[in-house]
């Protein structure tokens, strides 16, 4: 029997209420959805409709949709496929998923977005306070608001709020987070204005003070929800300090704001804010100062708080009212029910890849590394649904794209072994995760998920077990279908000859079954290479990376190249880019550069971290001794986490 | 040792930014004649005129450091502008004969030294900006991290 809700997490799962609204705990679903699911011109798909219902059934007691952008010329669009709420002709859609939030027994809130500075996506500039020129290149030069811009913008809010109730919505929100128009004017990094909308904090928040006014005029009796910084962490560049940050609260609490929802840090600042590299909780105390200077607002807080048992704890000790939780949810829909019933080892933690916010940035939908079905919610191929025909399956390798297939395929009801050659599951991934500077423990929540669901659906697995054409032959008939999972090692044939035992293996390095000694030269610097140098560099070795690209960190997902690039920095580690390895010896290895200048590493290990190659031999051997063969992850290509995880789960969902 | 140099002497020390260049000629590479890049000290960004050190793209090739008024963010015609702290000057300044473009990085790091780009980013890369930009660690830095 599951353990009744009320007594795990009692603060969290309590009933509350919100002004008029009876609330059935005390989560909310932030507006983390912008998904580029929608129609180029901000009309909802069925996709997108989709995906809602999912978040609708998540259980938050407030669930804040996407932020939807509100001029019609786009202006305030920040997200190449973003929904708009500019026109009467959007309103069936933002209907149905008021409906899908109120059939799930929560309060819908509809977020407003204006970017501002991160706006006009379309057309090839963007609107600020000042002209204050981008320092991302991903975004538009950026144009002066005249006093009427201003005032039509506050209008097109009021308008969009209007509408978004009239779909049926309890409230809405304005945001300013990561450094949208409302961030804009509040900063004085990008408010260099001399009129009345610059100058003081009262000034620069007078545009924010008049949003509160309209959208509150034109809805009256629906709450209002703002969302504010509580640190810009653009203060070294000229942006808010904290206390500017407060003062600005302070000032929308008094303006009649319902909610305060406190966030952290612009697209552009310097340092991470929601990345894997910041540790749960580290931002809280935003929150309680928040809620210490506004005791009688209600505060939301959640920026990189994944964690259900934190967050009750922080309502207990009233540092804020309400968790607000986003990426969480999207690695696990059923994070809640879990928490309530004290399951959170079967919970798929979200593990800060930023895959998501890195694929909106490239103007593509966004999906989740540790969910697949993410975003394909609205096809039924991606549904796990019972199988037509039950078989035995076997799996080789325990890395997370065979343990992702075995795990959707028993639950489709096939009956699945899993045959690994190491003595424990995780595969290649376990010791890359186990030396990750960011945020092991996150990585390592993969692993400990597939152990838990592995022991929980029944799935048998055979470690220390290689299979071979011997085995196999031991094994005919018993099986219908095999999957080969069985990862990628590196590529030695990229490098020139080594005399014998000169060179190690970065996969064998990074498990431990090989010591490096102290000096290490490394042979290659994408994720693998890197990884390891920054382990064995912090744990006291002497590092040096070689690469024959021009750059380091070339498979690394865009909005982690530059924490391996900053690292590399901080430790200290040399890398030589755009140099070949020429010869590999006992005692190091001989380099030459681009200028064609030849020079000798010394080194007590030489390890290759070159590109990687799938292990795909047992592709031939097992072609005519089983009925089904197929295979999936690095197997087939060598690539991460995320593309090993979805064609795993997109196999097992097929068998 | 000599005192250390001002700002002025520093942005001003056109022989040795050129140097530089010329080592650096790679990462340039690919730049479109008359393609230019800024560097202001952040006390100039106040003043009218302030001062900025230019390196362009030459017509027939090849990379030159020349020196020009600072009007104000609108109209400074370049297509990538640094405001740099006095410290993050200093330090580019004293790394030119070793690794300029790493200290850059370095004091980018640091908030000593701050980029702004001027152009959109597709024009950036056709106009052959993306080896520099990389260099610094910058084509997709930031956004939600
Ligand atoms: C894919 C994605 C889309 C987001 N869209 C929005 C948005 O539309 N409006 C907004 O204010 N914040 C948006 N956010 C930010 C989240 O609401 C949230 O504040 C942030 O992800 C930090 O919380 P978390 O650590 O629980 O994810 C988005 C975040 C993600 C990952
Ligand atoms: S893509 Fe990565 S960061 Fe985004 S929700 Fe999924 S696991 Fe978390």
């Amino acid at each position: 029997m599951n353990k009744p809700v009320e007594n795990h997490l009692p603060h969290l799962f309590q009933k509350a209420s919100w002004g008029r609204f009876a609330l059935k705990n005390r989560i909310k679903y932030g507006a983390c959805c912008v998904s580029n699911y929608n129609e180029r011109e901000g009309r909802i798909t069925a996709r997108e409709l989709a995906r809602t219902e999912v978040i609708a059934g998540t259980g938050c007691g407030i669930i804040t949709n996407q932020g939807a952008y509100p001029d019609p010329l786009g202006e305030g669009k920040a997200y190449f496929r973003q929904v708009a709420l500019h026109d009467d002709r959007f309103l069936p859609e933002f209907e149905k998923i008021a409906g899908y939030i109120h059939d799930a027994g929560g309060v819908a809130i509809q977020q407003i977005l204006h970017a501002g500075r991160y706006g006009g996506i379309d057309l090839g500039y963007c609107v600020q306070p000042s002209v204050v020129p981008q320092t991302l290149p991903h975004f538009r030069p950026p144009r002066e608001l005249s006093r009427e811009q201003i005032h039509a913008i506050v209008a097109q809010h009021a308008d969009a709020a209007r509408r978004a109730v009239k779909a049926g919505f309890d409230g809405t929100e304005i945001t300013s987070f990561m450094g949208y128009l409302l961030a804009n004017f509040n900063s004085k990094f990008t408010n260099q204005r001399s009129d009345e909308y610059g100058g003081s904090v009262e000034n620069r928040g007078r545009f924010m003070c008049e949003l509160i006014d309209a959208i509150k005029q034109a809805t009256p009796g629906h709450p209002l929800v703002i969302r504010l910084n509580g640190a810009e962490l653009m203060d070294r560049v000229g942006g808010n300090s904290e206390d500017e940050c407060y003062e600005l609260m302070a000032l929308a609490a008094r303006r009649g704001a319902d909610m305060i929802s406190v966030t952290v840090g612009w697209q552009e600042a310097p340092e991470s804010s929601i990345g894997r590299d910041i540790a749960p909780g580290h931002w809280n105390r935003l929150a309680r100062r928040a809620k210490l200077m506004l005791p009688d607002v209600p505060i939301a807080f959640g920026v990189r708080l994944p964690d259900p048992e934190m967050a009750d704890r922080c309502i207990r000790d009233g540092d804020f009212d309400f968790w607000e939780v986003c990426r969480p949810l999207l690695a696990d829909p059923e994070l809640l029910q879990k928490a309530a019933e004290a399951r959170m080892a079967e919970n798929r933690r979200c593990v800060g890849s930023l895959n998501c916010l890195s694929r909106l940035f490239r103007d593509l939908p966004y999906t989740c590394t540790m969910n697949p079905a993410l975003g394909h919610e609205v096809e039924p191929e991606y549904a796990i649904t019972p199988a037509a025909v039950k078989k035995n399956v076997m799996v080789i390798g325990a890395g997370p794209a065979g343990m992702e297939c075995a795990i959707v395929a028993r639950r489709r009801g096939h009956s699945v072994t899993v045959y690994e050659k190491g003595d424990c599951i995780g595969g290649n991934f376990r010791s890359y995760a186990g030396l990750d500077l960011a945020n092991s423990d996150d990585l390592m929540s993969v692993v400990r998920y597939y152990e838990t669901m592995a022991k929980k659906l029944g799935i048998e697995l055979r470690l220390g077990t290689e299979v071979n054409p011997k085995l196999m032959r031991g094994l005919l008939h018993q099986f219908d279908v095999a999957v080969v999972a069985a990862g990628a090692r590196v590529d030695r044939q990229l490098l020139p000859p080594c005399d014998p035992g000169a060179l190690v293996d970065a996969l064998d390095a990074a498990a431990g079954r090989v010591q490096c000694g102290h000096r290490v030269v490394i042979l290659g610097a994408g994720k693998i290479g890197l990884t390891l140098a920054e382990s064995l560099k912090s744990r006291g070795h002497d590092v040096t990376l070689v690469e024959a690209d021009k750059r380091i960190a070339g498979d690394v997902q865009p909005s982690f190249k530059w924490r391996h690039n900053a690292w590399v920095e901080e430790l200290g580690i040399p890398c030589l880019t755009s140099t070949r390895v020429t010869r590999i010896a006992r005692e190091g290895v001989t380099v030459l550069d681009a200028k064609g200048a030849e020079r000798f590493l010394a080194a007590d290990t030489v390890v290759a971290a070159v590109m990687r190659k799938g292990n795909q031999e047992l592709f031939h051997e097992l072609e005519w001794m089983i009925d089904e063969l197929h295979g999936c992850g690095d197997a087939l290509v060598p690539r991460g986490l995320t593309q090993a995880i979805h064609e795993g789960y997109r196999l097992g969902a097929r068998i | 040792m000599g005192a250390a140099p001002s700002t002025h002497e520093m942005l001003a020390d056109l022989p040795a930014w050129e140097a530089m260049l010329e080592r650096h000629a790679d990462t340039f590479a690919a730049l479109q004649p008359g393609c230019g890049l800024g560097l202001v000290p952040k006390d100039d960004t106040e003043r009218r005129p302030g001062r900025m050190l230019v390196w362009t793209r030459a017509e027939g090739g090849g990379m030159q450091a020349g020196l020009r008024p600072f009007t104000g963010y609108k109209d400074c015609g370049v297509d990538i502008l640094f405001v740099a702290e006095e410290s993050g000057l200093a330090a580019i300044h004293r790394a030119l004969a070793d690794r300029p473009l790493g200290e850059m990085k370095a004091a980018l790091r640091r908030s000593e030294l701050f980029l702004f780009v001027l152009k959109p980013r597709d024009q950036l890369i056709d106009d052959g900006w993306d080896d520099f930009l990389e260099t610094l660690g910058l084509a997709f830095l930031g956004a939600c991290r």
